[in-house]
């Protein structure tokens, strides 16, 4: 058994009209037990940065704490928040530093950059950056989550209409996967505000 | 061979280390820097040398911040600073990653002052020439705190204080005004204080401000304010004084 698939996740982001939204389920399992149904996937570097961690648990949240550790530094001493682009970079450097020992990890980013232009990106577990226009997806339901994205999406929604596109996609493909799923864990990031919600779908 | 185990701070016949007291002198030279500690809020003020008319003041920044609830400033060499503050920035941050709890102020100025110390005991390098003064609430009790350190590696806390040129009489001056304060008052003390030593004006001060919700620089205009503020009342004691000696 695949050491991805110990725990079990489901990650989404899309891009919309000057927004985008990043969703995650709410499964952490060991194998085929339920361990908790509100494990927390989606992490906030700053106002407008999100990193979703799929893959095994362990290294989701020791990863986030060494990013958080980086991004404070970063913090201090240009007085600013990092770029979602440069921040994507520094995921893909610290994740390749560990190429041969890596962490079973898969990160999706997702921000909002220079003039709140939205930006999200995926790569593999040694950093390898998959940049898209439209959406990225990761996790053990990640075949059925390409499905249900590239059938849902239209470019340029806004926030409203992307929460419903989003949290569909998310519930009908997490239903087709029995490692993640108990519900799901959306945010909405607008230039303006941060909408969290949680969604309940089949709770199994 | 050349070893770098040639030390360059050792005692001399009379136990003075030469070389950390040559540091002191140089933290002597540097710019005046007071603290004050007030019941809800901590002031850092610094004197900014008048400004070189080509250069970008706002990129020489004095009164730095080493975490969200801490923030230093010092007296001496800048460079040495900047080598200073990164390393006790990382600290903060790995402080953070390893018992996931922020440091407390007293931790910081520890590590600070170890640091200062080791260059004092190393072979091949020379003490950093500066003195600091870190200022930061805890993050558990919300105790506000002021502590010094210097090139020796001593530290202490303080109700307030002062370094770098003529710290002397800029600490006579707390001594004697010292009194537990709060809020904009704790302010009006630190920027008279510095003005005891240096040119009235916003363009020669730089103030911050530290509380809970974390360190605040002072605009320019605030600055002035409050220097037309103290400088009023000063006018106005100094008529009393004369005012009631002509009436008798």
């Amino acid at each position: 058994m695949s050491i991805f698939e110990y725990n079990g996740s489901a990650l989404v982001a899309m891009v919309g009209k000057n927004c985008f939204a990043i969703a995650s389920d709410r499964r952490l399992g060991v194998q085929l037990q339920t361990i908790a149904t509100d494990f927390q996937r989606i992490f906030k570097i700053h106002d407008k940065l999100f990193l979703g961690l799929s893959g095994l648990g362990s290294d989701a949240q020791t990863l986030h704490q060494r990013l958080v550790f980086r991004h404070k530094l970063y913090q201090l001493r240009e007085e600013r928040d990092m770029k979602p682009e440069t921040f994507a970079s520094l995921v893909s450097a610290i994740l390749y530093e560990k190429r041969f020992g890596p962490y079973f990890c898969q990160p999706v980013i997702a921000g909002l950059g220079e003039d709140d232009k939205p930006f999200i990106c995926t790569m593999d577990s040694i950093g390898a950056k998959e940049l898209a226009k439209d959406f990225v997806v990761a996790g053990t339901a990640s075949e059925s989550l390409y499905g249900a994205c590239e059938s849902m999406f239209k470019p340029d929604m806004d926030h409203e209409e992307l929460f419903e596109t989003v949290s569909q996609a998310l519930l009908s493909s997490v239903d087709r996967d029995c490692l993640s799923g108990w519900g799901g864990h959306v945010y909405v990031v607008t230039p303006t505000e941060v909408t969290e919600r949680i969604l309940k779908g089949r709770m199994d | 061979m050349a070893r770098y185990d040639r030390a360059i701070t050792v005692f001399s016949p009379d136990g003075h280390l030469f070389q950390v007291e040559y540091a002191l002198e140089a933290v002597r030279k540097g710019n005046a820097a007071v603290g004050v500690r007030g019941t809800d809020t901590i002031v850092l003020g610094v004197e900014k040398k008048s400004t070189v008319k080509l250069q970008d003041s706002r990129s020489v920044r004095k009164i730095v911040n080493l975490d969200d609830h801490i923030a230093l400033a010092c007296a001496g060499l800048k460079a040495d600073a900047r080598v200073l503050i990164n390393k006790a920035r990382i600290e903060c941050q790995s402080h953070r990653l390893t018992v996931e709890d922020p440091v407390t102020v007293e931790y910081i100025t520890r590590y600070i002052a170890g640091l200062q110390q080791k260059y004092t005991q190393s072979g091949g390098v020379r003490p950093f020439g500066l003195s600091t003064l870190i200022v930061g609430f805890d993050p558990y009790t919300g105790i506000p705190a002021l502590y010094q350190t210097d090139p020796s590696g001593t530290f202490s806390a303080w109700k307030a204080n002062a370094t770098g040129r003529n710290s002397n009489s800029m600490r006579e001056f707390l001594e004697k005004n010292y009194k537990e304060t709060s809020g904009q008052e704790t302010i009006k003390l630190a920027i008279r204080a510095l003005l005891e030593v240096v040119e009235s004006g916003g363009k020669n001060i730089e103030v911050a401000v530290m509380t809970k919700e974390g360190l605040r620089q002072l605009e320019e205009a605030e600055i002035d304010a409050v220097v037309a503020e103290i400088e009023a009342e000063k006018a106005a004691a100094e008529a009393a004084k004369k005012g009631p000696a002509k009436e008798t």
